[in-house]
């Protein structure tokens, strides 16, 4: 695919926020044309990524949300049984059973195939089991896939792949492999001062810096459940709308664990008593 | 300055010194790259050498630490050095707001001096004394020209919200003027004449090859979330052959009923599913006094498992055993170490390790449940405190199960000193290995293998 580099503005324009290393990472696997594999928590902006890029770079895109049990008749293709039986009895003419109108086409083989520039993101990739993983090689690496009563069918060039992954489980070496790499962290103060900034209207940029720098405290304790980008967003909007300046207003919004809300609690009247001695 | 080819292979044979393997293909990878966009920067360079080679999150960090030893460049990622300005730094006295605001605009011209000032107003360091830099750092922050400079942070009131931005500019400055400290040290200490080289100026050892027991609470927080994943981890691998054994005769009526939808052809066959089996997967980790802080771990590595998946039985012993399954299950990740804090609970008698009662009562637990498959990982170091372990034990541990694993978190030189007796125990277990650290941890969770077991 021939498409100019992106910088930091560009996405910004499109309400994302990126480091510029993200950007050069992003940059080098659509220059080099292979599949990124973002790694990284719940939460930090990894699909939203691939979306940004879908609509920025006029891609068609293509998901494919990975779950348990996800098999290659739901992800790739399958025959059309029931078609292929009623054409069976209603006596024409020996034809291919086998033939291109009986195939149901899935995410993989449709993204395979677009002739439009498109996206391919696969979705959660450690939700899938290890069979399937097996499965995308042939795809990533040969850019094509092996239909046993069709033949091999070859991929177009023009497709831009993004895996994302929660690394709930280790994903393989081979698959690793064949991937650029990148870990998408929880954002820096000063992105979620940006992006509280975009997306919150009444925000000056202090108390937008404020927030920022609390949550990426809140962050820095040791929590069960780390609040993600989207929540702190949600949070300090609420607060914000409401007029409500304290900051153990609504904590529901922010932290989803009795246990976390103690010990944030704590950790605030802590640095209080800190700042009064 | 730019990488040619050899600087890149020797740079390779450089990781490969030091257990870091690049691919060839990776390395082509980077050149392609490199010749298309005609970078010219080593700063560039490096940054992409960094992001097209490693594969995961482990290897990125060794990979850092690599180019940072062999390119002497350090290759700063995502991290904001911005600090936030509150109005209340403009107040009465400018001089905080002056420093921070240059900070923000890199220039460190009179930050520099001002740490300068406060190291020769300490004065006093005579770097033939065999200490270190840091000893001399720790000095230096007694001193009062430090705590002044800190104290700038102090001096405001603030609202609540505030306070925590100025307690995250406190930290991030304090930082900052630590390690700009020390690089004066560092500077010094070369201009000396005869100086002390103590062996803390050489690299630091990487995390993964840290000693469980040196490692400082930050370390210890890493590692220790590190080993609830790699806990998961063998607890997932034990679930996925279970499923995989789990089809069973076939299913009749469905599949009848499912034929009908395609006009009583027979197109898809369905199984009954089989019965799960019951636990067979025991775990059990000593924590008497000898085992010191590699017990919190295995105490961690247990609540890894056994909060993923219901039939793995944990149990803990000193001198004798008790079942902890249900007291894991009921905690949070943070909550671990309060295990280990009611300590007394699991004295049954004298408070020292007795592995022949323990096991004893293992084995007599393990009759409950009449399954023919089991495993057992055991973390202890054999230590039985100058108590007999008999033959008879050895042989009903070996017939009661089919796979033993030890994890043994004493030095291998140690091993079968004194009241260590872990020879006996070697004989019959699949793997004995010494797990002190968490590449150690990595490679023993790896080698388990469920699959032979279950045949």
């Amino acid at each position: 695919m021939n498409i100019n580099d992106l910088t930091i503005d560009s996405l910004e324009k499109e309400n994302y926020f990126a480091t510029q290393d993200l950007v050069d990472v992003v940059n080098a696997a659509i220059f080099l044309n292979k599949p990124l594999l973002i790694e990284g928590p719940a939460g930090t902006g990894k699909t939203f990524l691939a979306k940004t890029l879908s609509s920025l770079l006029n891609l068609e895109l293509i998901r494919l949300q990975c779950h348990e049990g996800i098999d290659e008749d739901k992800a790739v293709y399958e025959w059309n049984y029931k078609k292929q039986l009623l054409s069976i009895q209603s006596n024409e003419k020996n034809e291919n059973l086998f033939d291109e109108k009986y195939l149901i086409k899935r995410p993989i083989l449709s993204a395979l195939t677009s002739e439009e520039n498109s996206l391919f993101l696969i979705d959660e990739i450690d939700r899938s089991d290890e069979e399937f993983e097996a499965l995308l090689l042939e795809i990533l690496a040969e850019n094509q896939i092996t239909i046993p009563e069709f033949g091999t069918i070859n991929g177009s060039e023009n497709r831009a792949t993004i895996l994302t992954s929660n690394s709930t489980r280790e994903l393989s070496d081979a698959l690793r492999r064949r991937c650029i790499y990148y870990y998408l962290d929880f954002p820096s103060i000063d992105i979620e001062t940006k992006v509280l900034m975009n997306s919150i209207e009444e925000i000056d940029k202090d108390s937008a810096a404020k927030y920022a720098s609390l949550i990426s405290f809140v962050r820095s304790l040791s929590l069960n459940k780390i609040p993600s980008l989207i929540e702190s967003v949600e949070w300090v909007k609420y607060n914000k709308s409401k007029n409500e300046e304290s900051i153990r207003s609504n904590l529901g919004i922010l932290l989803k664990d009795k246990s976390d809300q103690k010990k944030y609690i704590e950790k605030i009247e802590e640095s209080n008593e800190f700042n009064k001695e | 300055m730019s990488l040619t080819k050899n600087d890149v292979l020797n740079f390779s044979e450089f990781c490969k010194k030091n257990d870091y393997f690049i691919p060839i293909e990776q390395i082509k990878v980077f050149f392609e790259y490199k010749n298309l966009k005609k970078l010219k920067n080593l700063d560039r360079e490096l940054l992409y050498l960094y992001f097209l080679i490693p594969k995961s999150r482990e290897e990125q960090v060794q990979l850092k630490n690599l180019i940072n030893r062999y390119f002497k460049h350090s290759i700063e990622i995502n991290d904001s050095s911005n600090y936030s300005l509150l109005d209340e730094y403009f107040d009465n006295d400018n001089k905080l707001h002056e420093i921070v605001s240059e900070l923000n605009d890199e220039n460190y011209n009179n930050f520099n001096l001002l740490v300068r000032g406060i190291v020769e107003n300490y004065g006093d360091i005579d770097f033939s004394r065999p200490v270190s830099n840091d000893y001399w750092l720790n000095q230096i922050k007694k001193s009062n020209k430090y705590e002044d400079t800190m104290m700038l942070f102090d001096i405001y009131e603030f609202d609540e919200i505030s306070s925590i931005t100025n307690l995250i500019n406190k930290n991030k400055f304090n930082k900052l003027l630590d390690m700009k400290i020390l690089e004066i040290l560092k500077e010094e200490r070369n201009k000396a004449k005869d100086p002390y080289m103590p062996a803390e100026l050489e690299p630091k050892v990487q995390l993964s090859e840290l000693d469980f027991l040196y490692s400082d609470p930050n370390e210890r927080r890493i590692l220790l979330e590190q080993t609830y994943k790699l806990g998961n981890k063998l607890a997932i691998k034990f679930k996925r052959h279970i499923k995989q054994a789990s089809r069973g005769k076939l299913h009749f009526r469905k599949t009848i009923r499912k034929s009908m939808q395609t006009g009583g052809i027979f197109q898809k066959i369905i199984m009954r599913p089989k019965l799960l089996r019951k636990p067979n997967l025991i775990i059990l980790c000593d924590i008497s006094g000898s085992m010191a802080l590699y017990s919190l771990f295995g105490v961690t590595l247990l609540f890894g498992m056994v909060s993923r998946f219901s039939s793995i039985k944990a149990f803990v012993f000193i001198d004798g055993l008790t079942e902890v399954t249900k007291i894991l299950k009921k905690l949070k990740k943070n909550e671990i170490d309060t295990v280990l804090h009611n300590w007394n609970s699991y004295v049954k008698n004298d408070g020292h390790s007795d592995y022949e009662t323990s096991f004893q009562e293992l084995i007599d637990e393990n009759k409950k449940f009449d399954s023919k498959t089991k495993t057992l990982i055991v973390i202890g170091d054999g230590r039985n405190n100058y108590r007999n372990i008999s033959e008879k034990l050895i042989k009903d541990l070996d017939s009661q199960f089919e796979k033993i694993y030890w994890m043994n978190p004493e030095n291998k030189k140690y091993w079968n000193t004194g009241d260590s007796q872990i020879k006996k125990f070697e004989i019959i277990s699949e793997n004995t290995s010494e797990v002190r650290n968490y590449n150690q941890l990595r490679k023993f969770v790896n080698n388990i293998d469920f699959k032979k077991t279950l045949k």
